[in-house]
């Protein structure tokens, strides 16, 4: 009769939690030094004095190191736990051992997992002692050390999940924290690089940094989605979901993990990877992620010497197949332990090949026509364009559908703008369009093009007064308590340049009753350079440049800055009689 | 008793177990002999449950051993290259065992102090190879085994060390009924001890018998012939040698029945004598085409 299952070893746990003892250590004494001790010392110094944006200082400052300690304490813990797996000696001593597969991986499993959590539970606890003061509430200092405390072992559980799967993959402690590290960036990185390449060849392709893969990596998805916001009354944590959602994710991987556990075969300690049927998945995605590596890195490198479209399909083919050679016959190295691959390997690195030249010729000659592909206005949450080295944002429905007429009819003319010899010409101009999409996405056109009509179109729509309203409102309010700093600056007939300091009123009545009022009646839209002329050669020697601060709430970690620099353009007519009047200075277009 | 039928096991293609079966009877001293790669480290750590089989069955009193705590936890197993945690003394290894092991006698591991005279507290990667596997014999034995698994157990250790260590074994034999399964190429050694013997090649088991009946079925025969006479037809002969006129001859057979056939050719000289199991272990993987070889350099 077989023996029940059970799910946990109290000899296995124990053993593991002794041999690893330094490293809970260790990781409890940096952590005590980067927080609960600094408050201690505070405490010490002002007993009550501990103000809340020094609370809330150190909890941002905690929440951000979190992230880094969750993620290299996972792979150091999985490497640890999971080191009897690597050598065909201990992996037999376990093996032989009776007890189940289930009760030593949950076992293992726990003991990574457990001493993390309870050093991060001692470190918000001592926090929170040593923080109490009379000027804190001690509700207010619970949440804030709770929420450190959630955070980072949520972060950890992720982690250490992913961090135990990957070591149920591989029978190789080194290869561990490698494959760790590309797990954690890869679909990223070859979406960067994918995109990149396609970014060099298809016409106004400019997606590189617009990723829709972000979630695969918690590294960079926790950074972007786990935000804290604090005053003196409240301190919030938005991100909640995104943690509970990425920790059910760690518990199917913690299952996934399990299971491959129970079916893994001890004789491939030392494998750099240990499940057979993956072997050729490793194998494959390693040739493609060189491929594709190499071949950017070399069409880059050779890319200037030729200009023509077979040139560019000729350089990227070679770059590929060299890339994939590399990354093919390397893994296949990886995977026999041998320097002896390369006879009778060849057919797949020849199925490989064929893919890179189709891959390169889809690139080169744009076969998926992305560059014709744009959003439906109905999907378009925002637009922002460039014009004159700022950023105009277009939110009214009338704007984005009219820069979507103009970005179809620049696409139509592809073959003109395609052929542009040199981009530095005086007669070429360049646009950016970044659609922001009601889902989230961002698609995103640049274009060279010569300064025709349709560049001319594109400054028009810019024009608009909503957007030029926008352009000019900055995301701090024009109010007399938010001004920090402000002047105008004008060169004289001499040709000498002068400054002349405005008072907070001054800017306030300069802001609401001659800039805005110049704005309704249509200056200050941005103009299109004409062929010949360089952006430069519009800029005038006369500006207003308001220097903004929101002063910060009790307990918000700091202030905000912005600013707005405004030009005078001679249709600027409300602005030069205010200049006039109160600054007695005749500006002469 | 241990049981083993027609398991298979394929390593990368290569087939390191093939169709094996062998019994290990209860209480019995099991000798597993054969060549090198022949495949006993492989079939050990099958029957210590490290291994799954690609087919084929493994047991121990109709049990399977495969993820079977019940069945491994009377199994104790000591391989040819010890393992040990790092920096773990003696007893911290011991209480390993002892936390995961749930027949480990605590007062038999004080009684086997006496014997084998090492410091406890020592730790394990300070001790000499031979220390060492001292180590592990006195935790195993600690561990109230009713199987014994030795992949050459005494390895490394000096002649007075080996007697002690085989005449613990043999004593737990003895008292306890305690089935020993040991693979070892110092076969005289083995050939003091063993009951049973499975001689393995190429991943089966060529031959498994006691050893009495192995010794009695294998005979060296040494006889001088008359000029004109022949050796009789059906003599299963393994090897044959000749010094001038005298011949020797390594038959299956007993020693009666062989020297009554021989007697045919009416011998001038006829004398039997008994193989060494090391002697068996040659002849026989030599009709295996695994002989020693004759080689001028």
């Amino acid at each position: 009769m077989k023996s029940k299952i059970s799910f946990f070893n109290s000899g296995i746990f124990k053993s593991m939690l002794k041999r690893f003892w330094p490293m809970w250590t260790a990781y409890f004494v940096v952590w005590f030094m980067s927080l609960p001790l600094p408050s201690l010392v505070s405490k010490l110094q002002k007993p009550d004095d501990i103000a809340v944006n020094m609370v809330i200082s150190r909890v941002h400052m905690s929440l951000d190191m979190s992230l880094i300690s969750a993620a290299l304490m996972a792979v150091l813990a999985a490497m640890a736990v999971f080191s009897f797996l690597y050598n065909s000696r201990s992996a037999g001593m376990i093996a032989s051992a009776p007890v189940r597969r289930e009760a030593v991986f949950c076992s293992a499993f726990l003991a990574g997992l457990l001493p993390v959590v309870a050093a991060n539970l001692l470190i918000a606890v001592l926090n929170a002692l040593f923080t109490s003061s009379s000027v804190v509430t001690v509700p207010y200092i619970i949440k804030a050390n709770a929420i450190l405390f959630g955070v980072s072992s949520m972060e950890y559980l992720v982690f250490f999940s992913l961090a135990s799967l990957i070591a149920m993959l591989t029978a190789n402690i080194v290869a561990l924290p490698v494959l760790y590290i590309i797990f954690n960036f890869v679909f990223v990185g070859m979406e960067f690089i994918i995109k990149t390449l396609y970014g060099m060849f298809v016409f106004g392709f400019n997606e590189h940094l617009n990723s829709s893969l972000e979630f695969t990596s918690p590294i960079i998805y926790f950074t972007d989605h786990i935000k804290l916001t604090a005053t003196a009354d409240k301190i919030v944590l938005s991100g909640w979901n995104t943690l509970i959602v990425y920790c059910l994710i760690g518990v199917a991987l913690f299952a996934a993990a399990l299971l491959l556990y129970r079916k893994r075969r001890m004789e491939t300690a030392g494998d750099v990877i240990a499940v057979k049927c993956l072997k050729p998945v490793f194998k494959y995605c390693v040739t493609a992620c060189a491929s594709l590596c190499f071949g950017l890195l070399f069409y880059v490198i050779i890319s200037s010497l030729f200009s023509s479209l077979s040139a560019s399909l000729l350089v990227l083919t070679v770059g590929l197949l060299i890339g994939a050679f590399i990354g093919y016959f390397a893994s296949e190295m990886l995977l026999k332990k041998s320097l002896h691959v390369f006879s009778g390997h060849w057919k797949g690195y020849i199925i490989v090949a064929i893919l890179c030249v189709v891959f390169a010729f889809a690139c080169v000659t744009d076969l998926l026509d992305l560059s014709s592909k744009l959003p439906d206005a109905d999907d378009i949450q925002s637009v922002t364009c460039s014009a004159d080295g700022f950023g105009y944002d277009l939110t009214e429905r009338s704007d984005i559908e009219a820069m979507l007429k103009v970005n179809k009819a620049v696409i139509a003319e592809r073959d003109k703008y395609m052929n542009i010899d040199d981009p530095y010409s005086e007669d070429i101009g360049y646009i950016s369009i970044s659609y922001y999409l009601k889902n989230g996405s961002v698609v995103s056109r640049d274009y060279l093009m010569y300064k025709d009509d349709n560049y001319k179109a594109y400054y028009a729509v810019l024009g608009s007064t909503a957007v030029i309203k926008s352009h000019f409102t900055p995301s701090i309010e024009v109010t007399e308590q938010n001004v920090y700093e402000a002047w105008f600056e004008y060169t004289t007939d001499t040709g000498d340049i002068q400054t002349i300091q405005l008072t907070p009123e001054q800017v306030v009545d300069f802001y609401r009753n001659a800039l805005m009022t110049d704005i309704e009646n249509g200056a200050k839209k941005p103009v299109a350079p004409q062929s010949g002329e360089m952006i430069t050669d519009t800029v005038n020697c006369a500006y207003v440049r308001i220097d903004l601060v929101k002063a910060p709430e009790a307990g918000i970690r700091e202030e905000t800055y912005d600013n707005l620099i405004i030009e005078i353009d001679p249709d600027c007519t409300e602005c030069i009689k205010w200049i006039k009047a109160n600054l007695d200075v005749d500006l002469a277009f | 008793m241990i049981e083993v039928r027609n398991v298979i096991k394929e390593f990368d293609g290569f087939r390191a177990l093939d169709n094996l079966s062998m019994t290990v009877p209860t209480g019995s001293v099991y000798g597993l002999v054969g060549p090198n790669g022949a495949g006993k480290s492989t079939i050990i750590r099958h029957l210590t449950g490290i291994y799954r089989q690609d087919s084929g069955e493994i047991s121990v009193d109709g049990e399977p051993v495969f993820e079977n705590p019940a069945v491994k936890s009377r199994i104790a197993y000591i391989p040819d290259d010890i393992f040990y945690y790092s920096n773990a003394s003696i007893r911290e290894m011991m209480d390993f065992y002892r936390s995961i092991y749930p027949h480990f006698d605590e007062q038999r591991f004080k009684k086997l102090g006496k014997v084998f005279e090492l410091d406890p507290k020592r730790q394990m990667r300070r001790l000499s190879k031979g220390m060492q596997k001292q180590a592990a014999f006195w935790i195993a034995v600690s561990l109230r085994p009713d199987i014994l698994v030795l992949d050459e157990p005494v390895d490394g250790l000096d002649p007075v060390m080996r007697r002690q260590i085989w005449s613990i074994i043999m004593a737990d034999v003895a008292e306890n009924g305690t089935t020993v399964l040991v693979s070892s190429h110092n076969l005289r050694e083995l050939e003091d001890v063993c009951d049973c013997v499975g001689i393995m090649n190429k991943g089966k088991i060529m031959i498994e018998r006691s050893l009495n009946e192995l010794q009695e079925n294998i005979v060296k025969i040494q006889l001088a012939l008359p000029d004109g006479e022949t050796l009789p037809e059906g003599l299963d002969i393994l090897h044959k040698s000749n010094t001038g006129r005298l011949q020797s001859l390594i038959m299956h057979g007993t020693q009666e029945e062989l020297t009554q056939k021989l007697k045919v050719a009416n011998p001038l000289f006829i004398d039997a004598v008994p193989l060494t199991l090391e002697e068996i272990f040659i002849y026989e993987l030599g009709g295996a085409d695994y002989e020693v070889k004759d080689i001028v350099l």
